[in-house]
């Protein structure tokens, strides 16, 4: 573990993106003490006013402090990514791993299942799963958590059926390791990397899913302060007015390269192969 | 060595077949006969010697007496125990006592695991205690010469002979009775071949080994065995004691093999025997004797019969029409 942080310090991108994401929850946990204004009270007088000493990030269509509305929406995101993205690693790398360890019937079985989800386009599953479940923040988690879900299945799989056969899994079976411990110390540290990858890809996918969700009445309430439904209703006015998009924007792009490069830079600390180690 | 002819493994009638074709039905239609129908037996303290041509089934036939692959068909006598009998238990506890030396030391480690965590796993798989392991590993890792302050490394942060004593003192941490060595040595240097050659041996002295050991180099097979036998396309056509097979070579093929080992005396002339055409495909072998194709001596009756596994003379086996003729 210590060799692993060792490694991972000497990555600059990738601690800056950690303290960036530290930076966030913290600023998602205090929300309340630290946003100057309420991000939902209105204000006529001042509609989409740009940037100024009151309100640094200008004002939206109804006079409300971007601001504030980007550091509340914070909990949402972060919410959104970590929870949903978990959701479909967890699940999908288990599946995956089960699908290409044991082969056979549970093999066909697990593919099939996810050459189906595969098959919807991504939103009009979300859509369908929404429709079922009815719309609330827990709901839209699930339903992004479950459409993610096939392609760590795939990755997963295909990653166990490249090492199955190697031959360290072969000398650990012929030293009487059990099966359990086999898949838990030789075959997912060793399959981990491209999870890894898809994991901080699926972050961005996921945040920007919330949006077009709630965008389409089937997420979160439209007055609720969400980094995706603040940049889809900023569409009809970035125009005149900028800022009610770059600034949300520019949160986005933040958290998403953040979390890509945690998870290249945990990648390369993996893997003893790269790097120093000392 | 003086044997007491004990037999420790017994394999009668041993067969591997691989499927390798489905007809239209799904099933089965073809067959690549890896190991085909090979008897032998392995005293206590021995060595066996394997050899042959790369795709003759030696790896095929030590992964069987592993029991990591189960046979198509034929008995496996291990200690007195069918191997091919036992529960899933019973055969995970025998799995203690039979070893594999693999060939590419550096493939048989995980590569995210350090050699501590690599050699320490056999023996917490079979619930030993922190300090017993410790004290095992401390001993092995001294009789393969590695210094202990290397234990955290990884395996790419080694060289190919010192990667192979680890793989040793692997296989060995559980106090195997019975090893198979599969090619050990041919991935590495001549110079270090020779330092896990003898640090085998010197094992073999000390704990009484039982050893399989699969080699294609002639030379390697001479030093580490007490008998030796010769296998040709899944079938095994010779099997003796080492000297009779080195000064008396029975069967074309085994006259052949041993034709081919360079001598270091280029004055000396040589009867090399030149074999003609490939090694037939496994999956279609010849009717009859399966190196008839190749054999100098080849007759009709090698092409109807399959030559029998016959004791020539007193632990002297040789499968071969010829051989058996002119000895009648």
């Amino acid at each position: 573990m210590l060799k692993v942080w060792n490694r991972y310090r000497h990555n600059l991108l990738a601690v800056s993106g950690l303290v960036f994401i530290l930076l966030l929850i913290v600023i998602a946990i205090f929300a309340r003490q630290i946003a100057p204004h309420n991000p939902y009270t209105m204000s006529t007088a001042a509609r989409l006013t740009g940037p100024s000493s009151s309100h640094w990030f200008g004002t939206d269509q109804f006079g409300r402090d971007i601001l504030s509305r980007i550091i509340y929406g914070s909990r949402i995101s972060l919410q959104v990514g970590v929870i949903a993205v978990g959701f479909s690693f967890i699940v999908g790398t288990i599946m995956g791993i089960i699908a290409g360890y044991n082969g056979g019937w549970v093999d066909s079985l697990i593919s099939r299942i996810t050459d189906v989800l595969f098959a919807l386009p991504d939103i009009l599953l979300a859509l369908v799963i929404m429709a079922i479940l009815g719309p609330s923040l827990n709901n839209l988690m699930l339903a992004i958590g479950i459409v993610y879900t096939p392609i760590f299945s795939r990755i997963a799989r295909g990653a166990v059926l490249n090492i199955r056969d190697s031959l360290y899994i072969e000398a650990a079976y012929s030293m009487g390791v059990k099966k359990i411990k086999i898949l838990w110390h030789h075959i997912l540290p060793n399959i981990l990397s491209p999870l890894i990858v898809q994991v901080t890809l699926s972050f961005a996918f996921a945040i920007l899913s919330e949006a077009a969700l709630s965008f389409l009445g089937l997420g979160v309430s439209p007055d609720t302060p969400s980094w995706g439904i603040m940049l889809s209703s900023a569409k009809d006015w970035m125009e005149l007015s900028w800022w009610t998009a770059v600034f949300p924007g520019i949160a986005i792009t933040l958290a998403v390269f953040s979390f890509n490069s945690v998870g290249d830079g945990l990648r390369d600390a993996l893997d003893p192969r790269t790097g120093t180690g000392n | 060595m003086n044997r007491d002819h004990k037999p420790f493994i017994r394999v009668n009638h041993l067969k591997k077949y691989f499927p390798v074709a489905k007809n239209w039905r799904g099933k089965n239609s073809q067959y690549l006969k890896a190991v085909d129908d090979v008897s032998f037996s392995i005293d206590e303290g021995e060595t066996l010697g394997l050899v042959g041509e790369s795709g003759c089934g030696k790896s095929t036939t030590g992964r069987l007496l592993l029991h990591l692959l189960p046979p198509t068909s034929g008995s496996l006598f291990f200690g007195g125990q069918e191997l091919t009998r036992l529960s899933k238990h019973e055969l995970w506890q025998k799995r203690r006592e039979m070893q594999l030396i693999f060939q590419d030391p550096y493939a048989a480690l995980n590569p995210r695991m350090t050699i501590q965590a690599s050699l320490h796993e056999p023996l917490k798989a079979y619930g030993e205690d922190k300090r017993t392991r410790d004290a095992t590993i401390k001993k092995l890792i001294d009789a393969v010469g590695i210094s202990s302050q290397y234990l955290n490394r990884y395996p790419h942060e080694f060289s190919g002979g010192q990667l192979q004593r680890i793989g040793i003192a692997r296989s060995l941490a559980l106090k195997p009775k019975f090893v198979v060595a599969d090619e050990p040595v041919a991935a590495l240097d001549m110079s270090i071949q020779a330092q896990i050659l003898n640090l085998m041996k010197e094992l073999q002295q000390e704990f009484n080994y039982t050893y399989l050991f699969i080699s294609h180099d002639l030379s390697v097979i001479d030093y580490m065995s007490d008998r030796i036998g010769v296998m040709y396309l899944g079938k095994m056509v010779e099997l003796t004691d080492r000297d009779a097979l080195y000064q008396e070579p029975l069967h074309p093929y085994t006259q052949a093999l041993l034709s081919a080992i360079p001598i270091a005396e280029p004055q000396r002339s040589k009867n090399k025997i030149m074999l003609k055409g490939e090694i037939p495909s496994p999956v279609h072998p010849p009717s009859g004797c399966h190196f008839r194709t190749r054999c100098p001596f080849a007759k009709a009756i090698c092409a109807e019969k399959e030559p029998e596994w016959v004791e020539m003379k007193k632990g002297h086996y040789v499968a071969c029409h010829v051989v058996q003729e002119a000895h009648q």
